[in-house]
C-alpha cells in the first residue's frame, strides 16, 4: 500500500500521457474515420478503393505490428519521427479504420427517404450529408464511437514497446527498481479502469443529450 | 459465377504480389548520415538502454535514469563535449533501434558476440563479467552448465545467456523481456533456474534481499562493448580512444567501484 503511494506520482503523470495519446488519436481518427465512410458511399472513384484497401489493411493486422512499422519503418527513407508522434500516428490510422466502418454503419443506417426528400428540396449530395444525413448517423454511431475510444485507451498501453513512458512503461520500470509487479500492476490497472470510467460517464450524458428530442 | 469467382480470386492474388513487391522495394533504401556528424550537430549523444536493468541502467525515485551504463555514458558524452540522453527499449529492439537511428549508441551490457557483428560494430570492451546460474536459496541442484538439462531455465530474449541455455541439450528453455520477469518466475516457482550476469544478480540479491543464490562459477564470460551502428569506424575509434583514457586516468575504476564491491577486470 505503501509503495502504490509512493508510486502514485509517476504512474499518474504517466496516465496524463496515456490520456494525451487516446485523445490526440481519437481526434485524428475521427477525422480520418469520418472522411473515409463519406469517400466510400459516395464511391468516389480511386478514392474509395484506396480507403477500402486502408480498412481492410488495418483491421486485417495486429495493431502491435502496425505500431512497429511505423516506428521503425520511416527511418529507412530518412524520416525521422519520435516515440510520441510515432505512437499517435498508429493509433490513429488503426482507430481510424475502425470508426469507418461504424460511420459507414451509422450513416446507412438512416432511411434512405431522407436523402430523396432532401433532393426534392434541391439540396445537392454534400449539402444533404452534411445537413441531413451525417448529423442523424452521429446519434446512431455515438455508442460504437465511445466503446472504440475505450478499445483505444487500453490499447495505447502498446507503445510502451516503442519506448514511451505511458503507464504500462513507467509501471515497468518501477516493478524494475521496487521488485513488487502485483502492487504496481494492480495500481496501473486501477488507474486505467479509473480513466475508462470517466470516459463512460461523460458519454452517458453526451448520449442523453444528444437523444433528447428524439 | 464460377468465372466471376475467379477473376476476383486473380485479382486478390496480383494485389497480394503487388503488396510484397512495395515491402520488397521499400526495404532496399536508405539513408545515410554519419553518427559522429550527428552527435557533433545536435550536441547530444542519444544512448539506448533497457532501463530496467539495476544496477547498469535503471530509473530511480526521482524518475532520473541511473546506474553504471548510465554514468560511463556521461562521461563518454562529457570527453565529447555534449550531453547524454537515454532512450529507454526493450532489449530485442535495442539493435533495430540503432540501426533505424533512434539512438546513436547502445550503452546497455551488449556483449560482443560474432552474430551481433554482422549488424552492428562494437568499440573495445568497457566490462568483462560472466554468466552464473541462479537458483532458489534452498536448491542445490545446479553447480554447473550441464545441470540445467531437463530443467525449466529462464533467460532474457535474445541475450547471451539465451544462447549459453540453448547450448545445454535437453534444457527447457524459456524466454523473457527483462531480468525481473525471470527471477520473479524463479521465485514463485514457475522456473527451477535461471542465467543472468553475476554483478547483476549479486546486486539485485542484495539489494531486494532476494531468496535466490548464485549456484555456479561463471559458466560464460561476457566481454562487453558499446554497440554503434555500422560505417562509423571513426566514431568507434574516437570512443576507443576515450574508454582508454578513462580507464589510464582512475574515472572508469572510480565508476565501477561506486556500483560494485570489486576490482574492474579492466585496467
Amino acid at each position: 500500500m505503501e509503495l502504490a503511494l509512493q508510486s502514485l506520482p509517476a504512474l499518474l503523470q504517466a496516465s496524463l500521457v496515456t490520456v494525451g495519446l487516446a485523445a490526440a488519436s481519437m481526434a485524428a481518427g475521427l477525422v480520418i474515420g469520418l472522411l473515409s465512410a463519406l469517400i466510400r458511399i459516395a464511391r468516389i472513384p480511386v478514392l474509395s478503393h484506396l480507403m477500402r484497401a486502408y480498412v481492410s489493411i488495418i483491421r486485417g493486422t495486429p495493431l502491435l505490428v502496425q505500431i512497429y512499422l511505423v516506428y521503425y519503418g520511416p527511418p529507412q527513407f530518412g524520416w525521422h519521427l519520435e516515440p510520441v508522434p510515432s505512437a499517435i500516428v498508429a493509433l490513429s490510422l488503426n482507430v481510424g479504420a475502425y470508426l469507418s466502418e461504424s460511420f459507414r454503419g451509422a450513416i446507412e443506417s438512416v432511411s434512405k427517404g431522407q436523402m430523396e426528400a432532401a433532393y426534392t428540396l434541391g439540396m445537392t449530395y454534400w449539402t444533404a450529408m452534411r445537413r441531413i444525413i451525417v448529423p442523424q448517423s452521429l446519434r446512431t454511431a455515438l455508442p460504437t464511437v465511445g466503446n472504440t475510444y475505450i478499445g483505444l485507451l487500453k490499447d495505447t498501453s502498446l507503445v510502451s514497446v516503442i519506448t514511451v513512458t505511458e503507464l504500462l512503461r513507467q509501471s515497468n520500470v518501477i516493478i524494475a527498481r521496487t521488485w513488487k509487479p502485483l502492487t504496481i500492476y494492480m495500481t496501473a490497472a486501477v488507474l486505467y479502469w479509473f480513466m475508462s470510467t470517466m470516459f463512460s460517464f461523460v458519454q452517458e450524458r453526451v448520449e442523453r443529450r444528444v437523444s433528447r428530442h428524439v | 459465377m464460377a468465372v466471376r469467382q475467379r477473376t476476383s480470386l486473380v485479382r486478390l492474388g496480383t494485389l497480394l504480389v503487388a503488396a510484397l513487391l512495395c515491402v520488397g522495394l521499400l526495404s532496399g533504401w536508405a539513408a545515410a548520415q554519419s553518427t559522429l556528424e550527428r552527435v557533433k550537430q545536435t550536441g547530444v549523444l542519444r544512448v539506448g538502454l533497457e532501463g530496467t536493468y539495476p544496477p547498469f541502467n535503471f530509473v530511480d525515485e526521482n524518475n532520473r535514469m541511473a546506474g553504471f551504463d548510465v554514468d560511463i555514458s556521461n562521461e563518454i558524452a562529457r570527453r565529447l563535449g555534449v550531453r547524454a540522453e537515454f532512450v529507454g527499449t526493450l532489449w530485442a529492439s535495442l539493435i533495430s533501434g540503432l540501426q533505424t537511428d533512434k539512438f546513436d549508441v547502445i550503452i546497455a551490457q551488449m556483449t560482443i558476440t560474432e552474430e551481433r557483428k554482422q549488424s552492428v560494430d562494437f568499440t573495445n570492451p568497457y566490462v568483462i563479467t560472466g554468466a552464473v546460474l541462479v537458483s532458489r536459496a534452498n536448491d542445490n541442484r545446479f553447480s554447473k552448465l550441464e545441470d540445467i538439462a531437463g530443467h525449466r531455465v529462464g533467460v532474457g530474449i535474445g541475450t547471451t545467456f539465451e544462447e549459453v541455455a540453448r547450448s545445454v541439450p535437453g534444457a527447457d528453455v524459456r524466454t523473457y523481456d527483462s531480468f525481473q520477469e525471470y527471477a520473479q518466475e524463479l521465485l514463485t516457482g514457475r522456473l527451477d533456474v535461471i542465467i543472468n550476469d553475476q554483478l547483476s544478480v549479486a546486486y539485485a540479491i542484495k539489494e531486494q534481499g532476494l531468496p535466490l543464490k548464485i549456484t555456479s562459477d561463471i559458466v560464460n564470460e561476457d566481454v562487453i562493448g558499446i554497440a554503434v551502428k555500422k560505417g562509423n569506424e571513426d566514431f568507434v575509434e574516437l570512443l576507443n580512444q576515450i574508454l582508454a583514457d578513462m580507464i589510464a586516468d582512475g574515472t572508469y575504476r572510480e565508476i565501477f567501484q561506486k556500483w560494485f564491491d570489486a576490482e574492474p577486470a579492466l585496467r
